[in-house]
């Protein structure tokens, strides 16, 4: 992936290069009129800001909140589930978040879960299975992991484990469900909204969306037209929690949980150093394309963001299965099941994935199950029975669909 | 975060350019002969086993000055508590790095000095009959953090009033003095009957070595115990602002300083290989560095981390007396120690550890 984008990055310098040696009386040289990538996230019309995305940002605060109760012990099933359906099991409304604006809210969490329009739109068994999934973590999280708090850990018995000096709350079987439900609401919720819903031209491109954008129609009482809007939605739920959301690089890694963090965590690896850059450069060009009305280049630069946020979940399964390899032979126990508690939400996520060319994930539902199998069925007690043969063999099983290695993607 | 992240990505960085510099020449083709064994029995015999020796006599001392108080609760037994209650978080900073064997296995390091401690948590403890302090979560409310707050608290002028006043209280600081002096008695006795015995036998280069993995423990209690925990931390390097709460003895305020300084002078003596309990030198790592002749830039490594030692010390020294007080006004003097502190990182933990072909067997933890 990397090498390819230098390469395009390459070839674009030579083009510069080239063009710079032309004699410059040619005023029509296309590249004369390439559209210029702006400095910030910042556009307006006619004096207003046409950017907005206060949806996703609230949809990132109401994962914070709900993260943070998975540990609060003192909470019903009942109470989180509301929290993950901002709704009660008959669909009316409450209020369970701490914080009122997000009571006042009608968005919730799992409304958008599993429900981007390129993988579900036509799909809503999957969609459904993948709901009720996330929402047993919750239950079993209530259930199986909260009446246990106080009590040590062991084969076959939940309960508390140290990781170094943190504590970590797993089920019998050495998960953290909390951890499962996280990194799973990241592919499950975020990046599939993002990249298959937000970024996906049945999206961008939906009813009268290309012409109302050529006429600069805004949307009633609005200052953006619904293409615009479109994009943005899928720039909030990268850079929704940032304070300065035009110049959200400053503080990124600090915004949220989720793919603001993760994003973050492999920028800081030297193999992928470059890649928030990137994907900040691709979704500012692409908002100016669509102002431009150039949706080629649109729809080029979110390929560039579809193909990077997916190589960050191959990236993050595959280090935290290393992690808790090298953990597990410390004797690191309860450090290796935080690892590979991580790495199975990370390994859930990877069916959310695009590959731009061929338009599906990297991995479909059943070889993501197929993963989760093997990293849980070795044994009758799941993470106490694994070992470190399997880690690498499901770590080299997502290398090798993506184009990064092993040994990049091992290190941090 | 992107301010801690960049400073470790700029430090990874710098490392891995420092890292380069060491001339490989100097110890090509050197077969490494160092008598690892003498090393280790020193080790064991003149540094680890004394200095576990001298601190659990420093609890058995904190048990007896807890049992005089109870007996005769009076101003001078409340300073004899106190006074036993520093001189064992001294003695601490001196094994505090030896997490290996009898302290790995029991955790001696997280049940001992977790910090900060949980108040509120501990506040809750007190009251709870069926507390088991063998769970994680009670790290942050036992050892010294925990005393630290039940001898001194928010109020010191007051802090044996209510000692006094609320049994459970008292109940439960003894049940701490107890545990510290019990874990204390079971690391010293596992060192003594089995572990010595493995542990000087250990004398192989492989990550499960001892060598290996006391460097690997020497280099950690360094860059995390010290470096971070007891300063960078606190003085705000991760967070941008100062964090005066997170200092090691935060309730007993003076004792910060006292206690940085032990733990400098306990590393530099396991370094130059000094005798806890006598003026004998030994084999030590300074030795092993010089035994394979590594210089770095024309200098011999090992100079170049004593002398940084000392410049820490030197800095450490000047440090006002009261951490708590100084670090938000004026946290200059703190940063300069952190970056004194943070260039032996480097040359201990890429160019020593490199040298002496020892991998790091931790990683940084992800902080979520």
């Amino acid at each position: 992936m990397f090498k390819r984008l230098h390469f395009k990055a390459l070839a674009l310098g030579i083009l510069f290069l080239a063009a710079a040696c032309k004699d410059d009386s040619s005023n029509s040289d296309p590249i004369d009129q390439a559209l210029e990538a702006p400095s910030s996230y910042r556009f307006e019309r006619n004096g207003l800001s046409t950017v907005s995305y206060s949806g996703q940002s609230t949809r990132l605060a109401m994962g914070a909140e709900l993260n943070a109760a998975l540990l609060d012990f003192n909470l019903t099933s009942k109470q989180v589930e509301e929290m993950f359906a901002n709704a009660d099991e008959n669909g009316n409304d409450v209020d369970p978040f701490q914080d009122p604006q997000l009571n006042a809210s009608t968005k919730s969490l799992r409304s958008k879960t599993a429900s981007s329009y390129l993988y579900f739109n036509t799909n809503s068994g999957e969609s459904a299975a993948i709901k009720s999934r996330l929402s047993d973590y919750l239950t079993m999280q209530v259930q199986e992991i909260f009446p246990y708090a106080n009590q040590a850990a062991a084969e076959g018995v939940a309960g508390q484990i140290a990781d170094g000096s943190a504590v970590r709350y797993v089920s019998a079987k050495g998960l953290e469900y909390n951890q499962a439900f996280g990194k799973g609401l990241i592919g499950a919720l975020f990046l599939d909204q993002l990249i298959n819903n937000y970024l996906d031209p049945g999206v961008l491109d939906a009813g009268s969306n290309r012409a109302d954008n050529e006429a600069k129609m805004t949307v009633e009482s609005e200052a953006y037209t619904a293409m615009e809007h479109k994009w943005d939605e899928a720039y909030g739920y990268l850079f929704g929690g940032a304070e300065d959301g035009a110049a959200p690089l400053a503080t990124l890694g600090a915004d949220d949980d989720f793919l603001n963090k993760y994003l973050a965590r492999v920028d800081a690896d030297p193999d992928f150093s470059g890649i928030a850059v990137e994907v900040y450069n691709a979704l500012k060009l692409g908002r100016a394309a669509i102002v431009a009305g150039d949706y080629e280049l649109r729809d080029d630069q979110a390929d560039i963001v579809k193909e990077h946020l997916s190589a960050l979940i191959g990236i993050r399964s595959i280090y935290y299965l290393q992690s808790a390899k090298a953990a597990m032979a410390n004797g690191d126990t309860g450090t290796a099941f935080h690892d590979l508690s991580e790495a199975y939400g990370f390994i859930y996520s990877l069916r959310f994935t695009q590959n731009p060319i061929s338009k599906e994930a990297y991995f479909d539902g059943d070889e993501v199950q197929a993963f989760l199998d093997r990293l849980m069925n070795e044994g009758p007690n799941g993470f106490w029975d694994l070992s470190a043969a399997t880690l690498d063999a499901i770590s080299s099983d997502i290398a090798a669909r993506f184009n990064f290695s092993l040994s990049q993607a091992s290190k941090s | 975060m992107l301010k801690l992240r960049t400073i470790i990505v700029a430090f990874a960085l710098l490392s891995i350019l420092e890292g380069c510099k060491v001339d490989a020449s100097q110890n090509a083709g050197q077969k490494d002969d160092f008598d690892r064994a003498a090393m280790l029995i020193f080790w064991a015999d003149e540094i680890i086993i004394p200095a576990y020796q001298d601190y659990h006599l420093k609890t058995k001392v904190l048990q007896y000055s807890l049992a005089d108080y109870r007996a005769n609760p009076s101003l001078s037994t409340e300073e004899s508590l106190r006074l036993a209650f520093a001189n064992g978080y001294k003695s601490w900073q001196w094994v505090s790095a030896f997490a290996i064997g009898p302290a790995e296995s029991m955790s001696l390091l997280n049940f001992s000095n977790i910090f900060p401690c949980d108040t509120s948590e501990l506040l809750t403890a007190i009251t709870n009959p069926n507390l088991n302090l063998s769970l994680p979560s009670t790290f942050d409310i036992q050892g010294w953090p925990a005393l630290d707050y039940l001898l001194y608290g928010s109020n010191p002028d007051s802090a044996f009033n209510q000692l006094q006043s609320d049994p459970e209280r008292l109940q439960y600081l003894q049940i701490l003095c107890d545990r510290l002096e019990s874990l204390a008695r079971s690391v010293l006795e596992g060192w003594t009957a089995t572990y010595r015995s493995s542990f000087v036998s250990s004398t192989g280069s492989g990550a499960d070595a001892a060598t290996n993995k006391l460097i690997n423990d020497f280099v950690f209690n360094y860059e995390k115990e010290l470096r971070a925990a007891k300063i960078g931390i606190p003085a705000g390097v991760f967070s941008g602002s100062p964090l005066p709460s997170r200092l090691e003895a935060y309730f007993s305020d003076t004792l910060s300083k006292s206690l940085y300084r032990e733990a400098l002078a306990s590393q530099r003596a396991f370094f130059e290989g000094r005798s806890f309990s006598s003026d004998q030198i030994g084999p030590s790592l300074q030795d092993y560095l010089d035994y394979l002749q590594i210089s770095h830039n024309g200098e011999m490594l090992s100079s170049k981390i004593i002398n940084q030692f000392k410049q820490v010390e030197t800095l450490a020294a000047a440090l006002p007396t009261s951490f708590k007080q100084a670090i938000n006004s004026n946290p200059g003097p703190f940063l300069q120690s952190y970056d004194a502190l943070q260039q032996n990182v480097i040359w201990l933990k890429v160019d020593m550890m490199q040298a002496l072909n020892v991998r790091v067997d931790y990683v940084d933890a992800d902080g979520d």
